[in-house]
């Protein structure tokens, strides 16, 4: 019988994830000692920024808080602020909404899939490694990312940080030729997000069941996006106005980003954690693709989550083909507001998971609080569970790479946002 | 990228401090263009395209597609430089130096790589680099220098790129 062995790794800063964050992992005695998601950011007090300002600021403040994902924090707002006002913004408005945050959907899983997690399934240090192999998965990965960035443009005039979006509506409708273009390559992309659900599936994913929470929102007939009730894998069915009844959110010495636990207990939101609770949502033509990859749902792996962004893909892809297929630019791209005093609530499906914004307006419209609650904050306990529980069944006698290597992987295949950089990778390792 | 110019200059960089000298470069180089006189989409007079780019990780493949020619201008940071430097970078010194400290893991290098592993690359592509110190504001000159050494590179295919004045027969 081998000699028990400690260990001490330290990924000092984690690479292939949005953001810097650390991975700490003590090992005494054959057992996990100590386990750390370090994430060392500065907080950044968007929420402080935001007090004081016009409503009419907000989305464009928001959006400033992600590259990857600006578009999820405008809806949440724009949502949480006609609530305030006691608006609808309509139901062109509506739909256009959809397809931009289709377009986000899009380009955040191609990036994730293709960049940052298929190369650990398929054995390579980076996508420049594994595009030598499997250079027209690539090639499509980078296809559809484009397509997705191109949608937010349409709306938002650029895909970082876009701002075409206003409480009440956009700022502009987009003219039909620029829709017809991108029509017809969404159509081109129907296929290859059918074939992008079969390579994922295909991937040689680690086989790791675990005992998890999902929460995701619910809508009663769409796969969510932009609305609905907030709904859990055990019960949990609720207004999303009644958020902090349920979730906490409380600080740890070792993060900067505050770890939200839903009854005490941590939870899962992103991909899997939407599909799970809303695989009967999806439209004919995804739920078949579904079928054909043989996942049966609800996963207790979460490395079906490559998986679920790709169908989440296709569906994109089918539900901004059906929502644009017959546009006609509208009279008017929203509505005027009129200010009241209040308070609003907003969650939508970022591409990472659950995003909730919470507003108080006084009777200028001017913000006297806010608050948000973004996907990663709320994954941190979840990705720490996970990691102990996937590196004890992996086997904490295997060597250091192969630890720190098995480490990152479960890490990246959250997709965290720690914000927007990565490092290179620097590790040591200290034996006692 | 449709409509797009053969000859495209990218500026790359953030709004940090130094990191900003790429897009500096790029938007000196527009103005020093004559405008566009018949309306060539984006494009000028020269008929250079130009274009700012944040940290663009794998979208510097988007904005490269379809050009013939492409002129990459970025910062070279390096701490405590008394004098900018302006020159051109081989693409061996690019990864050496590479820094993947741009967003998503995906540097200019790497994007340039992940373009050659899938032929995506112009036929011919350059890469400016202006080597200055991250803490401080570039020298005087170190823009218009940046200019000159892409007109340059370009003159004698700008001549040939120029639009020709539309002539009735």
């Amino acid at each position: 019988m081998s000699e028990r062995r400690s260990v001490s790794i330290r990924v000092p800063v984690l690479a292939r994830v949005e953001g810097e964050g650390a991975l700490e992992l003590d090992v005494e005695d054959g057992r996990i000692a100590d386990l750390k998601l370090r994430i060392y950011e500065p907080p950044r007090f968007f929420e402080k920024f935001l007090e004081g300002r016009g409503f009419e600021e907000v989305p464009d403040t928001v959006a400033r808080i992600c590259g990857i994902c600006p578009v999820a924090y405008q809806m949440s707002a724009v949502q949480a602020l006609e609530a305030v006002f006691g608006i609808e913004a309509g139901p062109w408005v509506r739909d256009m909404r959809r397809v931009m945050y289709c377009g986000e959907w899009l380009q955040s899983h191609a990036l994730h899939i293709h960049l940052l997690a298929a190369p650990d399934f398929l054995g390579f240090d980076s996508v420049v490694g594994m595009a030598g192999a499997h250079g027209e998965a690539v090639r499509r990965g980078l296809r559809l990312q484009a397509l997705g960035n191109d949608l937010i443009a349409l709306f938002g005039a650029r895909s970082v940080h876009p701002v075409g979006v206003r409480v009440g509506g956009f700022h502009h409708a987009p003219a039909a030729e620029r829709v017809h273009a991108l029509v017809a390559r969404l159509r081109t992309a129907l296929s290859e997000a059918q074939a992008l659900v079969e390579w994922t599936a295909a991937l040689p994913l680690p086989e790791d069941e675990q005992d998890f929470v999902s929460v995701a929102l619910r809508h009663s007939v769409e796969y969510p996006m932009n609305e609905g009730r907030l709904v859990s894998s055990d019960g949990l069915d609720c207004s999303i106005a009644d958020y902090e009844r349920h979730f906490a959110e409380e600080q740890v010495a070792h993060s900067t980003a505050l770890h939200a636990r839903l009854h005490g207990r941590p939870y899962l939101v992103g991909p899997l954690a939407r599909l799970n609770l809303n695989h009967d949502r999806l439209p004919e033509p995804v739920r078949a693709a579904l079928e054909r990859t043989g996942l049966s749902l609800p996963s207790r792996n979460m490395f079906h989550s490559v998986v679920a962004r790709a169908l989440e893909i296709y569906l994109a892809v089918h539900e901004a083909l059906r929502l644009l297929e017959n546009y006609r630019p509208p009279e008017h791209p929203g509505r005027e507001v009129s200010v009241h005093p209040g308070v609003g609530y907003g969650a939508t499906e970022a591409p990472r998971g659950l995003l909730w914004h919470r507003y108080e307006l006084d009777a200028a419209g001017h913000v006297l609080s806010s608050r948000i609650v973004p996907p990663t904050s709320q994954n941190q306990g979840r990705i720490e569970q996970d990691l102990r529980t996937s590196l004890e069944r992996f086997g904490l006698d295997r060597d250091d790479e192969a630890l720190r290597l098995r480490g990152e992987t479960v890490i990246r295949n959250y997709d965290p946002c720690i914000s927007c950089a990565t490092h290179f990778l620097r590790l040591k390792v200290n034996r006692p | 990228m449709s409509g797009a110019a053969r000859i495209r200059v990218i500026g790359i960089g953030s709004p940090f401090g130094a990191d900003r000298i790429g897009w500096e470069v790029a938007e000196a180089l527009r103005e020093r263009l004559a405008p566009d006189p018949i309306g060539v989409e984006r494009g000028n007079a020269a008929g250079v395209q130009i274009e700012l780019a944040d940290r663009p990780g794998v979208e510097l493949l988007h904005l490269m597609d379809q050009a013939r020619e492409v002129i990459l201008v970025d910062a070279i940071l390096v701490p405590g430089a008394r004098r900018a430097r302006v020159r051109w970078v081989e693409r061996a010194e690019l990864e050496a130096c590479s820094s993947s400290h741009s967003s998503h893991g995906l540097g200019v290098a790497e994007a340039l790589a992940l373009g050659e592993v899938l032929a995506r690359l112009p036929p011919r592509l350059a890469v400016l680099g202006i080597e200055v110190d991250p803490d401080a504001d570039a020298p005087a000159g170190t823009v218009a220098a940046g200019v000159e050494m892409i007109l340059g590179a370009l003159s004698p295919r700008i001549e040939a790129e120029r639009p020709q004045p539309l002539v009735n027969a």
